[in-house]
Formats: structure tokens, C-alpha cells, sequence
């Protein structure tokens, strides 16, 4: 096992930063902590490296009880958004130097820095100093630094925050790259539900503290298990409706005021999990149909609010009432503000949940 | 609310050009947008026009006036930092007076008008509250509020939401682009981000190493790049690019980019266009389809590296030769590192560049 940790918690005085977090990754494996900011994610990986001590609970690296050892003999790699290296050395210096302190044979050095110098492709910058490198290349050495000492577990916190968007992307495909070929085990820190499930086998998703769900990116994206994640995961965002449910000549059906579905066939399933009929129906913007004219039982009329185009394809950001509801439609799309226009979803496209609690039932 | 025009206008720093006898109109009301890489000169860009920096060159109307050598206090433009710059333990209101106290208007003025914008941004109910008691969505509307007292002529925003979440990004976005429609003003909108300047932007101006590359609306910039640079700033994931080189065979015009031919011969007319035989084939990811078997319009054979799961859609990172190509695959296909696939594309959605210009052909 790459990763154990049980029962973790960390306390700041009254604030309780991580609540009893359980989890487990696999060697190899490749694990995101996924949370908005302050929800405990970098305490928790702090934790795992030795810089911050647990208010109780235990943590295993490959099996071993390391809640006693400093950091330097966890046998740990750790990156941060801001890069840690010498700009004054050169950049075969900054990556031969967790190999040198360790007295590690020089000609050895020499292999095992070109190997992570051409796996990570700064090989043409080699003798130049950090100093004046861009910022991806220099989160490229930090990572080449941390990857050199071949750790048994690799713990980043946010290394993409700081670069455009455009060499995120390019990054975000290098670190699997490199991650898969060497099957090294990673745990990494992000508020980007896109780096979590695009990089990911599996995703922690947290907020204030507590482990809301660790499943796969398509589970997680598929079937969240409450409001919170079916909200920070997809973009743009899942939309919510608030709904009651209404029992009437043996039918269920949910009423959102401007609308109302029929969904007997999920009553039993509804009534046995739900804490009263305060709904709320949630609806992912793939997932619906945006039309001229109504078709179908189920069309809705709405008013066109915004639309953004993307390229590929528009997001279409439409009013019924007060709600604001946005669909995700392929290519170009044509329409003035306050326009009318229909929308349609399947009703197995739906996710329902409890107002009160969250939970989602269906 | 008044058009900006520039004209010819150059800035070096030293021996660097960073802004190359540029010229653009943008026009009332109007949600312009700067689009580049860091370092492309948006920013000097914005300086320019704002009095913060000297042109070498060049002049800088707001209006029909020329602005030249009017001091930047007097040009009654409004900056909009990433870092936005409000007083943090200060209320909301004194943060939005605080232009004003310092223009002396009297008391019962300075209240008035500050309570008149907050009601147009929807914070008069926050003005009371410190800035660090605020959202970060409450905090830009404050940014924007203390700009707005001023009456500004135009709205200069450098990258004002880089530092956010990227939930709340997401929702400052829709907020952004409504908030200018309902105001009324001129906004010109610097952002390395290609999918904030296409969501927001009526127009869109491609900048490169202070050069202006293409101007043009979201839709023609996705569908009709000018030239190759601009073909890979925009849409995500970014469009593929392969190298390949005409030849005649028979009655034919071919295009060899080894592992396969594409016949290009009604684009006849078009090829006059290019300076030598050698060209650069673009694909966008949308535009390729993938599948298990091989198929009757199967172009060729590939290897997948990295499956990006992004739960609507997944991006395939796929080995053609010694070329890495993406793909967007729907959500269900099963892929996983070192399969071998079959891919094809549409022969209407391709791209052609020349080599040596970078200039698109078609």
C-alpha cells in the first residue's frame, strides 16, 4: 500500500482544519485532494509530509508508521505552487543536489540527472541558471528535483497554479505522462476540478475538513454522492432547481413552481432517503436540449440571458423565473438577450437530492 | 463610454519592442477583449492607453480627443488590477468614496453617488461590511464600484480574475459580461485565457510580442484563424498541428504528413496562395473522431498515451509516428494507455498553413 491514513485530524485551537479522514492509495496510484480553498487539503498533505504534526490519527507510507519520523526520512517528494530552487545554480546543479547531500556517486548523478533532465525536457537548459528560465521550466526542475531522489510517495501541492492556462494543459499531461511510465504513487493538491479529473485514478473530493467522496472521476462525475460535489465537479457547474414533491392520485411528481416532472417511478427510492418533500433537482448543462420550438411533453419555455461562446461550443445561460439555468450546446449558437426559447432533458439525466441535507437519493 | 482608438503605436523598453506599431478601434459599449501569452504586451497595452506609461511613438484617442499628453489622472480611464487593491479593513463605502474624498466633493454629493452605484452593482445592502468580510465575487463588484464613482470614460482590467477560484471564476465571468451590458460602458479586457476573452469578448484581439495578430469576433476567430498562431491560441484543447508537403500525383494534389495522404485538390485555387509546397495540416480535437475497429473512412492507426477524463467529454492523447495528436472522444469510449485505435476526420474541417509564413491558406 502506497498511503495509509486513518483517523486523521488536525486542530488549529476552536477550528477543526481535517475531521477524522480515513483513505488509502495504492501503489502507484495516482490520488487528487480536491477542495475549494480552506477546506483542509493542504493541512492534510502537510500532515503526510512531517510539516505539520496530527491532533490525532496515524499515517503509513508503504506500511511504515511515520507519524515519528521528520520529514527528510519519509522517503517523500514535495512540490508547492511556488518553486523551490536556487537561482543562482545552474539547473544540472539544482537537480543533482538531493542526490549530492546524499553522497550518491557522481557518475551515477550524471546518469540518473540526464534521465530526469530528458524525461522532463529541459535537457537544452541544462547549463543555464534557474534564475532566468520561464516559470514552467522552472516548475519543471522542481519537479525533477523531488522526482530525482526516486521517492516512495510524490506529494504536490497546487504545481500549476502558478502557469497560464495554456501550459497548465501542456503540464497536466507530462505529470500523467511521467507518473504513469514510472508508476510512481502522487498525491496532489487542487481546487481545479479539471486537473483532478483529468490527471486522477482516484479523486478525494473534501470541504470544511471532511471527506465528502473518493471514487473514480467518471463515479464521481456520474453519481456524486451530495450537492456539494455535483457542484465543484463538471463545468460549467451542474444547475439546481429548488422542488417539492407532490403526491397526487397515486403519482409522484416534482414541482419546481414554473414546471413540474412526473417521477413516480423513483418515489420509493425518493421517499425512503429524503428528510421531507423540500427537493432539489440537479441537472447537468450536456445534458440539456436547448430548442426554437417546444417538442415534446416535457419542453420548458425559457428567456435567453447570456451566451458565451467557446468554439466548439456555447454555453447558453437562460432564465425561467428567477432560476438562471445554463445548457452546454454544440458550435455556434444564435440568440438575442431575452429571446424565447425551449429547453427538454431526459428525466434519467436527473439527479435529485435532499434540500436539507444535501444527500442526493437519485 | 466613449470609442478608444489607437494609432500606430510603439513603446520599447530598452533595446525590447514591446509594442509594435499598433493600431485598433474599439468601440462604444462595446467588451474588447486582449488575448496573449504573458509577455505578449497586454499589459503595456492597457498602460498606454491609461497615461501610465509614454508611447514612443503613436497616438491614443478616447473619443475624438487625442490624449497624448494628458496626464493619466485627467483621462478618466479606470484600471482594474488583478489584485483588485481595496483596503481590507475598510468598509465598502469608504472604499468606494475613497476617489472622491480625494476629489473633494462634498458630503451629501459623495453619499449620493456612492449609494447610486451601489445600487446599479446590487452591494447597497454590503456597505457597511469590511472588505475582508466579503466573497471574492462581492470584492470585484467593490473594485468595479470604486471605479464607477468616477464616471469613468473606460474600463481597463489587467487579468481581474487570475486570482480566483476557478468555481468562482467561472461565475465572475457571466457576472462580468452582464454587469458591462447593463452599465453601458466601454470595457477592454487583458487575459491570457482564451476561453474568458471567447466567452466574454464581442471582440477579441490576438496579440503576439506586441504585435496584433487577428482581430475579430469570437466565432471568427475559432472558425477562421488568419494564421497559425492564432489557430493555437484559441479553443481548448488546442488544435493539432502536423507538418506535411505537397505533391502531385496525376490529376490529384496531395498532402504527405507521412503516415497518411489527404487529397487537398479542390482547395486548388487556395494552395496558389502558399509560398512553397511545404505545409502545416490543422486539426482541431473536435473535429477527430476515434473508434475501436478500423472503419471505412479510418485514416490510420494510433497509440493512446493520456485519457483526460473531463466527465462530459474525454480528451485522448494519442502517438501518430513520433507526433502526439488530441482527440475528444465521448465519455462512454474505452481507452486506456498503450491501446491501439483507429481515427478519421472530416475532410471539410481541416486547416492549412504554410510553413514558412505561418499565414492560414484556406
Amino acid at each position: 500500500m502506497g498511503l495509509r491514513i486513518e483517523n486523521l485530524r488536525k486542530e488549529f485551537g476552536e477550528l477543526v482544519a481535517v475531521k477524522d479522514l480515513s483513505l488509502t492509495v495504492e501503489t502507484g496510484e495516482f490520488v487528487s485532494l480536491l477542495g475549494p480553498s480552506g477546506c483542509g487539503k493542504s493541512t492534510t498533505l502537510n500532515m503526510i509530509a512531517g510539516l505539520l504534526y496530527p491532533t490525532s490519527g496515524r499515517i503509513f507510507i508503504d506500511d511504515v508508521l511515520v507519524n515519528e519520523l521528520p520529514p527528510r526520512d519519509r522517503k517523500i517528494g514535495l512540490v508547492f505552487q511556488n518553486y523551490a530552487v536556487f537561482n543562482h545554480m545552474t539547473v544540472y546543479d539544482n537537480l543533482a543536489f538531493g542526490l549530492k547531500i546524499r553522497k550518491t556517486p557522481s557518475n551515477e548523478i550524471d546518469q540518473r540527472v540526464k534521465e530526469v533532465a530528458d524525461f522532463l525536457r529541459i535537457t537544452d537548459v541544462m547549463k543555464r541558471r534557474a534564475g532566468g528560465l520561464r516559470l514552467d521550466q522552472l516548475q519543471r526542475i522542481a519537479i525533477g528535483r523531488s522526482m530525482i531522489v526516486r521517492p516512495d510517495l510524490f506529494l504536490l501541492d497546487e504545481p500549476l497554479s502558478n502557469l497560464d492556462a495554456a501550459l497548465r494543459a501542456v503540464m497536466r499531461v507530462e505529470l500523467k505522462k511521467m507518473q504513469k511510465e514510472l508508476k510512481q504513487t502522487v498525491m496532489y493538491v487542487t481546487h481545479d476540478q479539471l486537473e483532478a479529473m483529468t490527471m486522477s485514478e482516484r479523486i478525494a473530493v473534501m470541504n470544511k475538513g471532511e471527506l465528502q467522496q473518493y471514487d473514480t472521476p467518471t463515479v464521481i462525475y456520474h453519481h456524486p454522492k451530495n450537492r456539494f460535489v455535483a457542484n465543484f465537479i463538471g463545468s460549467p457547474s451542474m444547475n439546481f432547481i429548488d422542488c417539492s414533491l407532490l403526491e397526487k392520485e397515486g403519482k409522484a411528481l416534482l414541482d419546481a413552481g414554473v414546471f413540474t416532472i412526473d417521477i413516480t417511478e423513483f418515489h420509493e427510492m425518493i421517499k425512503a432517503q429524503v428528510t421531507s418533500s423540500e427537493l432539489v433537482m440537479g441537472v447537468r448543462p450536456e445534458d440539456i436540449e436547448i430548442m426554437n420550438q417546444p417538442s415534446g411533453a416535457g419542453s420548458v419555455p425559457t428567456s435567453v440571458y447570456l451566451v458565451e461562446p467557446l468554439g466548439a461550443k456555447s454555453v447558453v445561460s437562460v432564465s425561467i423565473g428567477n432560476t438562471i439555468i445554463k445548457a452546454l450546446t454544440p458550435g455556434a449558437f444564435k440568440a438575442g438577450v431575452g429571446e424565447t426559447k425551449w429547453i427538454r432533458y431526459e428525466k434519467d439525466k436527473i439527479h435529485i437530492m435532499d434540500k436539507k441535507t444535501g444527500k442526493v437519493a437519485v | 463610454m466613449v470609442k478608444v482608438t489607437l494609432q500606430n503605436l510603439s513603446k520599447t523598453f530598452g533595446k525590447k519592442t514591446v509594442i509594435s506599431n499598433l493600431s485598433l478601434q474599439v468601440g462604444e459599449r462595446e467588451f474588447f477583449c486582449i488575448l496573449g501569452y504573458p509577455g505578449a504586451g497586454k499589459t503595456t497595452l492597457l498602460r498606454l492607453i491609461a497615461g501610465l506609461e509614454r508611447q514612443d511613438k503613436g497616438d491614443v484617442y478616447l473619443g475624438d480627443q487625442l490624449v497624448n499628453d494628458i496626464h493619466p489622472g485627467h483621462r478618466d480611464v479606470a484600471m482594474i488590477f488583478q489584485n483588485l487593491a481595496l483596503y481590507p479593513n475598510r468598509t465598502v463605502f469608504d472604499n468606494m468614496a475613497f476617489p472622491l474624498k480625494v476629489r473633494k466633493m462634498g458630503r451629501t454629493d459623495l453619499k449620493n453617488r456612492v449609494k447610486e452605484v451601489a445600487k446599479t452593482l446590487q452591494i447597497e445592502h454590503l456597505l457597511d461590511r469590511t472588505i475582508v468580510n466579503l466573497s471574492g465575487g462581492e470584492r470585484q463588484r467593490v473594485a468595479i464600484g470604486r471605479a464607477l464613482v468616477r464616471r469613468p470614460k473606460v474600463f481597463l482590467m489587467d487579468e481581474p480574475l487570475s486570482n480566483l477560484d476557478a468555481l468562482l471564476r467561472l461565475e465572475m465571468r457571466v457576472e462580468l459580461k452582464r454587469l458591462q451590458r447593463e452599465l453601458g460602458q466601454t470595457f477592454i479586457y487583458a487575459t491570457p485565457d482564451q476561453l474568458e476573452a471567447m466567452s466574454m469578448g464581442d471582440r477579441i484581439a490576438a496579440l503576439k510580442e506586441g504585435q496584433l495578430l487577428q482581430i475579430d469576433g469570437p466565432e471568427a476567430l475559432y472558425n477562421k484563424p488568419k494564421n497559425r498562431f492564432v489557430a493555437s491560441l484559441v479553443g481548448s484543447p488546442a488544435m493539432n498541428f502536423v507538418e506535411g508537403s505537397c505533391k502531385q500525383v496525376g490529376q490529384r494534389t496531395m498532402l504527405d504528413v507521412g503516415p497518411y495522404k489527404i487529397d487537398i485538390t479542390r482547395f486548388q485555387e487556395a494552395l496558389q496562395r502558399a509560398t512553397g509546397s511545404e505545409l502545416t495540416l490543422g486539426i482541431r480535437p473536435e473535429h477527430i473522431r476515434v473508434s475501436r475497429e478500423r472503419g471505412r473512412n479510418s485514416t490510420c492507426e494510433v497509440v493512446v498515451y493520456v485519457v483526460e477524463p473531463l466527465g462530459a467529454e474525454m480528451i485522448l492523447h494519442l502517438g501518430v509516428d513520433e507526433q502526439l495528436v488530441k482527440a475528444l472522444a465521448p465519455p462512454g469510449f474505452e481507452a486506456k494507455y498503450g491501446d491501439r485505435i483507429w481515427v478519421e476526420f472530416d475532410p471539410e474541417k481541416i486547416y492549412l498553413f504554410d510553413r514558412k509564413t505561418e499565414e492560414a491558406i484556406l
